[in-house]
């Protein structure tokens, strides 16, 4: 009796639009707090916090642009990295939004908007792949 | 430029780079907070500020901008998908228009020359001030369709309704002219990723006018679309190493912040006051942005 119950309150949940809004609370939520521990790591490095702001836009600036450079960064726990990870995470989050709709979709039996909203996703990762081999 | 003085003394002023991030995080709260206030995102002051005041690079700038629209978008998104306001499938729909028109624009960036985004800078500025005079002047009695033809409209039901607290009551509209929406979507998309802004400046009158989707809803629909259409072209610019993220992380959880401050403040200020400081901002900023050109 109650697995019908906790199956009708999930039905319930991914077919309403709050569940998108959860969605993109929590990738907000998780992206701030990655990027305030990195902030934190960053503010820990007295030697570049107190050099000139320049150092940082300057072309000998090196910061992670790709997964494998994030991993490694962050592994040694570096202030750029982390912060890095946790703008990946915001930049992922519209695409769970995307991804969390088409659920939503499904589970309304809206296949028409299923298919809109699986083409955008589709258009959204192909401009991320074509991002990484460009 | 009178109004520059005060800031040229610190043009050829060093910083640390403690009090810089710090500073960044000011002008972005205040950038959000304003925004907010008026309706758009932080991106289309942050990124002239960025360039003209702190002489960054303006590709540096708008993949800092992208990132804090995306925030912004996101946040605000929560708010008014729980209000009710977002008309979801109209804005999953128009998605469609968008992401094209961001994924061109994410590729033909590197094609275009810095003084080509400059002077684009400067149209959109102005068009943003002009459509904002615009809507100071704009009557709060507006017309919704009851009744709609547009054959995908009808056939997706991308009509919608909102309960609308000032007025109390419940507002059922019906869109028309999907197809225009779509395509200026996709010019909004373009827009986006070319300049590192959120487009709502394109985004919402084109829902509110050629679609007749009414503006609170426009509004808040352009909201959650922005998030996506920015997602579409960050990916890119972040794989062409063109977010600095200690550039960026101050400037997007600044927008957010003050983004989330402003949309509580959002009933006790002036509307037409606001946005005449912002139309001055505009105007000042795309005047700045011409001067760049080289």
């Amino acid at each position: 009796m109650s697995k019908k119950k906790n199956t009708n309150s999930i039905n319930q949940l991914m077919s309403s639009e709050t569940f998108i809004a959860y969605v993109l609370q929590f990738g907000v939520i998780s992206a701030s707090i990655i990027i305030i521990l990195g902030a934190w790591e960053l503010f820990k490095n007295n030697h570049l916090v107190s050099s000139n702001y320049q150092s940082i836009l300057g072309r000998s600036f090196v910061f992670p642009h790709s997964l494998n450079q994030i991993y490694l960064s962050v592994m040694h726990h570096q202030a750029v990295g982390i912060i890095s990870l946790g703008i990946l995470v915001l930049i992922i989050t519209p695409a769970l939004r995307v991804l969390s709709s088409i659920i939503m979709f499904i589970f309304k039996k809206n296949w028409p908007m299923t298919y809109i909203t699986l083409f955008v996703f589709c258009v959204l990762m192909g401009s991320f792949i074509l991002g990484l081999y460009n | 430029m009178w109004y520059l003085r005060v800031k040229t003394i610190n043009k050829k002023s060093t910083m640390d780079l403690s009090s810089f991030i710090l500073l960044l995080g000011t002008i972005a709260i205040i950038a959000g907070l304003l925004g907010s206030l008026v309706g758009i995102g932080g991106g289309i002051i942050i990124v002239p500020v960025l360039t003209i005041f702190f002489h960054i690079n303006i590709r540096l700038a708008i993949g800092a901008s992208i990132v804090s629209v995306i925030a912004t978008s996101s946040g605000a998104a929560i708010a008014y998908i729980k209000d009710n306001l977002t008309n979801l499938k109209a804005g999953m729909f128009l998605e469609l228009g968008t992401t094209l028109g961001a994924f061109s624009g994410a590729y033909l960036t590197t094609l275009i020359n810095v003084n080509v985004l400059y002077i684009l800078f400067s149209i959109i500025l102005l068009y943003s001030a002009f459509i904002m005079l615009k809507h100071n002047h704009k009557k709060d009695n507006e017309i919704v369709l009851k009744t709609s033809k547009d054959k995908i409209a009808n056939a997706l039901n991308l009509h919608g309704q909102y309960y609308d607290s000032n007025l109390n009551k419940t507002i059922k509209y019906k869109l028309t002219h999907t197809k225009v929406g779509l395509g200026l979507m996709y010019l909004a998309g373009l827009v986006s990723a070319l300049l590192g802004v959120g487009s709502g400046m394109l985004k919402v009158p084109a829902m509110d006018i050629a679609m007749r989707m009414p503006i609170k809803a426009s509004a808040a629909t352009s909201d959650f679309m922005i998030g996506v259409t920015a997602a579409a072209s960050a990916g890119a610019y972040f794989a062409r190493g063109q977010i600095n993220p200690i550039l960026a992380w101050p400037i997007a959880l600044g927008v957010l912040i003050g983004a989330l401050i402003g949309s509580r403040l959002l009933n006790k200020f002036k509307p037409h006051l606001v946005q005449l400081v912002f139309i001055f901002i505009l105007i000042a900023a795309a005047i700045e942005m011409i001067n760049k050109v080289a």
